[in-house]
Order: structure tokens, then C-alpha cells, then sequence
């Protein structure tokens, strides 16, 4: 049963996107982003509890330049109930849901008076002109690819026909390196374009960040997000992978089916890769999600998923 | 006298006591036949200004020392005093009108003014402004002064430190010039926190009793997040005049509880309480301490 129902959530949208025009239905969505400083503490527990080890509030709290999702015009920030639940909204930043067919347009402003530097959003698996490729480039990168402080700058991207699915965004401007180690990237959830949104959709970064080597900002259980669920649920875990290193994405309990139906419960990404999985959920409990890389996992990256009756 | 007369005195007074210029004025009126405030308290070097609201001539003797002459209705006259000490004053055209001027080297107050014994306590005071340092004292039990710490005042010669309260314990604040009034604030000793656990129907009640009663200070029911791994503050009470207070909690909730008392909500925790299981009432170690033995690895 579950199998089938993995298979059907997989198949179905990719049918959907063959048989139905491209017009029919999409939106334009705005989107209002803006690059803030904030302070962050990856271990707000001051510990990694399965190992015993203590921390210090001074040895993991460091002021960060973050994506935030702002009202219209940047008046105020906010953080969507899906976000919330998602685990994201600051790192990694908003999650920006769309539908195959939608146009996008994400209006980014510079908030940075951290660093006082240029920013940029940069989108993997979406359809733009090069003027919102968001990246530097000297002598062809128009303005998006560096957006300074107190600059604004809107992104104008088309969910194609190929982009269902999960996918990072991230800096791309001048200070790439630093505001990726920092925290400025995020998830693009593209769902088919009559596909039904799964009852939970959870959000995984993998990134290391200070000497930790967290989920979504976070290191060691109780700290990185707990995903809750109830049995009989629909359940889309979106996977994304910043920094220089491989990981793999591994839930204890619970397996899925790959594009091509062989069965999984562990799967590798590097740097910039996503992939998104989903089942039914029918095992209650409270089960560990992590990165199967040892030194990952022994350095921050795991986390608790609560699946209720 | 000239105008530059004038500026040349000013400035030889600015320069002659320097502590002057940052000094405070404090203001006793006349608005009858009587002075208000009577009883006054200033630290050296702070002037003093005796207002006449009256309809008739008043004057002022300052402690023998000091005299204004007459101070016609509606008018004023100020006197700085340096030197600490207690000052009677007199108005000699009606000798019926007196009060009292203390001149101290510093004022002290302690705040909060009900402190459970070990809870910092806050001294605080002036001094005269100039001051680069002031030792803070404690009474000991042989009826001396002990040193408690010490103070660099500001600019402006107001000071303020901390220091652990202690049960019966008097507190002064010593300067070059002299040492302050002392203060004696409340302290309770030690606070012993009993609670227990009560299981009826479809909710628990923790009881929770501090003896002695400690005043105004909250008690905060804690209970353990465990997909969190730490303490979150549950609800807030004030316990009651005899130091107790009750909290309910479903029965059905299975984690560790515990009570902290604190001086205001989200502040240290002053006394906590002991750890219990909320499925059976019993007291349980502290869940937040809980480490593998011999720091052991978690499997997967």
C-alpha cells in the first residue's frame, strides 16, 4: 500500500504535467525576501544529548546575514505556518512553494547591516533570462547578481515544465562563499501542476555552519527541527545540500521508492543537490532522521521525527 | 563688579571645589510657617536652596554655621555644605520653624527590599561626584564591618554594584570623606521547596509549599520538553501568603516536572525544587543530566 501510494505520488504529477497545457490554471506569485542580520544559536539546548557533550552558549551563537520573508513592500517580516512547520524560514530561509506553470516573482531587498555587503538569490531548477540568474559575473551580471546594501531587486523566474520538485536557492553575488557559510540559501518546493500537496512537507539542509555540521542551521537532537506527523498522513521530506561536502539523507523506520521503484531509505546528495521523498505514513513513534556520513552525524546532523497515532 | 570680575570669581569656585558642579540642588520651601521637607539628606558637597513662599520675611541658620540674612517673600537662597555631618536649621525670626540637614559622604539603598539569602542584592547610591571608589562593607558577627566588594562611581558620582545577600547582615559603603548610613535589608534564610505530586481523574495537581513563605516571588512550574531535551517553563503563580501554590497538569502527561522560584518571571531561578515523574509522583533524576555511560555512542 504504501509503495503504491509512493509510486502514484510520483507518477501522477509527471503524467499531469504531459497531459495538461502549460497555461491552464498558473499564477504569478510574489514573493518578498530580504537578506537580515540575525544571531543564531545552532545548539539552543547547549548540548548534543546522545553523546553527553555540553556547550556553551558563547561556543555556538554567532551573528549571521539570513533570507527572511517579508509582506508586501519588505513592511514586515513574516514567517508562513508552512514555513514553520517546515522547519524553515530564517536558515535555510522561506519556502518558496509554486505549481508548474506559475511565474515567480521574488522581490529581493539588501537588509545586510551586519557585513554591509552585496547580496543576491540565485534559483536552481527554474526557467529565467540571465538578468535573474542572481549570480556576478563581471561584465555580463546585470544588477540582480549584486544587489547592494539597501538595494532592491526583483527576480523574475518560470516554474517550466521540468521543474517539479525541490531545489535550492542560495547568494550568488560577490559574497557567495561567506553567506552560504553563513546561512543565505534555501528551498523551492515546485509541485505538479494538479498534484496534491503532501499534509506535511518538511524542509532538510544540510550545511555545516561554525564547526557544526547542522540541519537547517541546527546541531543534535532536540535542536535541529522535530518533525511531527500523524499515521495516515501524506509526508514530502524536500532535501537540499549547501557547502563543500557529500551527505546522505537516511530516516529510521521508514522507506521509500527511488524514480525508478527500487525500494530506499538512504540517499546521497553533494553540494546543491535536492531531491524531494514521500510515503504515507504508518509507523508511529519517535524515529531519528539524520546524514549517514558518521562525522556528520557525530558533529550536529540529526534530528527527531514524532509520528503520533 | 565688573563682568569680568564676575567670571573670574566663578571660575576660581568652579576650580576651588570641583564637586559642586556636578552636585545636586535640593530644595526645602517655606511655604508657611514651616519648612518642607523638615528632614533633609544630602551628600557633601550638594547645595541647598531654601525657597520663601510665604508672605512674610523668613531666614535660615544652618547648624550655627551657615547664615542667609533675611529672605524676603518669594525669593531664595542656597548654601553648599562640604563637610558630613548633622546640621539643625532654624528660621531666628521664628524659632518655632526647624529641621534637620544631614550631610553624609554617600547614600545607600538595597533593592529588592525582600531578598531570599544568596540572591544578588543591588546597592546603589551617590557620592560626591569625583569620588574613585567606594568600598562596599558588611556587618559581621562580632559587630565589625567586613569588606563585601567595592564600587567605581561614575562621573556624576552615582554608584552601583551587587552583592549576595545575607541573612541579618547590615550593608555601608565607606569613601575618603566617610562611610554611609547603613542599610538593613530584609532577608529571608534559606527557602526549603517541597512539592508533590497528586493524581485524580483527568488531571494531576502539583503542590508545591516553600518554607519559610518568601514575599513576592513567582513560582514557575517546569516541565521537560523531551523531543527538545530541556526545561521549558510550563505556568506561572504567585505563591500565597503561607508559601504555597497548586498547578494542574492532564493526567495523562508523561514527563518530569519540577518548581523554580524566581524573583520575577524569566529570572534566575532562586530555589528549585526536586525533579518528579509526572506519570507516578516520584522524585527522578534530572533528566537534562542523563549522559551514556562512559560517554558511550548512540546507535543507529
Amino acid at each position: 500500500m504504501l509503495y503504491l501510494r509512493g509510486l502514484a505520488a510520483f507518477a501522477l504529477p509527471a503524467l499531469a504535467a504531459v497531459l495538461i497545457p502549460a497555461s491552464a490554471g498558473a499564477a504569478t506569485r510574489h514573493v518578498w525576501v530580504a537578506a537580515v542580520p540575525q544571531t543564531w544559536n545552532a545548539v539552543p539546548n547547549a548540548r548534543d544529548a546522545i553523546h553527553g557533550t555540553r556547550f556553551d552558549a558563547t561556543q555556538t551563537t554567532f551573528p549571521t546575514v539570513v533570507y527572511k520573508r517579508y509582506t508586501k513592500d519588505w513592511k514586515r517580516p513574516l514567517r508562513r505556518p508552512y514555513e514553520r512547520r517546515a522547519g524553515a524560514g530564517s536558515i535555510p530561509g522561506p519556502l518558496i512553494r509554486a505549481r508548474v506553470g506559475d511565474e515567480l516573482r521574488i522581490h529581493f531587498k539588501n537588509l545586510d547591516t551586519l557585513h554591509d555587503q552585496a547580496h543576491s538569490m540565485h534559483f536552481h531548477g527554474v526557467a529565467y533570462d540571465p538578468s535573474s540568474d542572481g549570480v556576478w559575473l563581471p561584465l555580463h551580471s546585470g544588477k540582480g547578481g549584486r544587489v547592494m546594501p539597501g538595494r532592491t531587486f526583483t527576480y523574475k523566474l518560470t516554474a517550466g515544465p521540468g521543474s517539479a520538485g525541490v531545489w535550492p536557492y542560495h547568494d550568488h553575488s560577490t559574497s557567495m562563499e561567506e553567506s552560504i557559510a553563513g546561512g543565505m540559501f534555501g528551498a523551492l518546493s515546485i509541485a505538479g501542476r494538479r498534484e496534491r500537496r503532501a499534509d506535511r512537507e518538511y524542509v532538510v539542509a544540510f550545511a555545516p555552519w561554525h564547526g557544526f555540521q547542522t540541519i537547517n542551521g541546527r546541531a543534535f537532537v532536540g535542536n535541529t527541527p522535530v518533525f511531527e506527523s500523524r499515521v495516515g498522513e501524506t509526508v514530502q521530506w524536500d532535501v537540499i545540500a549547501m557547502g563543500d561536502e557529500f551527505h546522505t539523507f537516511h530516516v529510521h523506520g521508514h522507506r521509500w521508492r527511488t524514480d525508478g521503484g527500487t525500494p530506499q531509505d538512504t540517499r546521497g546528495l553533494g553540494p546543491a543537490e535536492s531531491f524531494r521523498v514521500r510515503w504515507t505514513e504508518d509507523a508511529p513513534g519517535t524515529w531519528l532522521y539524520h546524514c549517514h556520513v558518521e562525522t556528520h552525524m557525530a558533529q550536529g546532523m540529526i534530528g527527531l521525527y514524532r509520528v503520533r497515532r | 563688579m565688573s563682568r569680568l570680575g564676575a567670571a573670574l570669581v566663578a571660575t576660581a569656585a568652579a576650580l576651588a571645589t570641583p564637586a559642586v558642579a556636578a552636585a545636586e540642588d535640593v530644595e526645602v520651601v517655606m511655604p508657611g510657617k514651616y519648612f518642607q521637607p523638615a528632614r533633609v539628606t544630602t551628600v557633601a558637597g550638594d547645595r541647598v536652596r531654601f525657597r520663601n513662599g510665604d508672605l512674610v520675611t523668613h531666614d535660615v541658620r544652618i547648624g550655627g554655621v551657615f547664615d542667609s540674612g533675611p529672605i524676603g517673600r518669594f525669593s531664595s537662597w542656597s548654601q553648599a555644605v562640604d563637610q558630613p555631618g548633622e546640621y539643625p536649621f532654624v528660621c531666628t525670626l521664628h524659632a518655632f520653624m526647624s529641621g534637620n540637614l544631614s550631610v553624609v559622604a554617600a547614600t545607600l539603598g538595597a533593592a529588592p527590599d525582600n531578598v531570599i539569602a544568596g540572591e544578588p542584592l543591588t546597592l546603589s547610591g551617590r557620592t560626591p561626584a569625583g569620588t574613585a571608589r567606594v568600598a562596599v562593607e558588611r556587618s559581621a558577627p562580632d559587630g565589625g564591618w567586613a569588606a563585601a566588594g567595592a564600587a567605581t562611581p561614575a562621573a556624576d558620582g552615582s554608584y552601583s554594584t551587587t552583592t549576595p545577600a545575607v541573612e541579618g547582615a547590615s550593608y555601608r559603603v565607606t569613601t575618603p570623606a566617610g562611610a554611609s548610613p547603613p542599610v538593613a535589608p530584609r532577608v529571608t534564610a534559606g527557602v526549603e521547596l517541597h512539592v508533590a505530586l497528586r493524581r485524580g481523574g483527568r488531571h494531576a495537581r502539583i503542590q508545591v509549599h516553600a518554607m519559610p513563605a518568601p514575599a513576592g516571588v513567582v513560582a514557575t512550574l517546569e516541565l521537560y520538553a523531551r523531543w527538545r531535551y530541556r526545561w521549558r517553563a510550563h505556568r506561572k503563580v504567585k505563591l500565597d501568603a503561607h508559601g504555597s501554590a497548586t498547578f494542574r497538569v492532564p493526567a495523562a502527561l508523561r514527563t518530569y516536572a519540577r518548581v523554580s522560584l524566581r524573583r520575577r518571571a524569566g529570572g534566575p531561578a532562586l530555589v528549585q525544587s526536586d525533579v518528579l515523574r509526572t506519570a507516578d509522583g516520584r522524585v527522578a533524576p534530572d533528566p537534562d543530566g542523563i549522559a551514556p555511560p562512559g560517554g558511550g555512542h548512540g546507535g543507529h
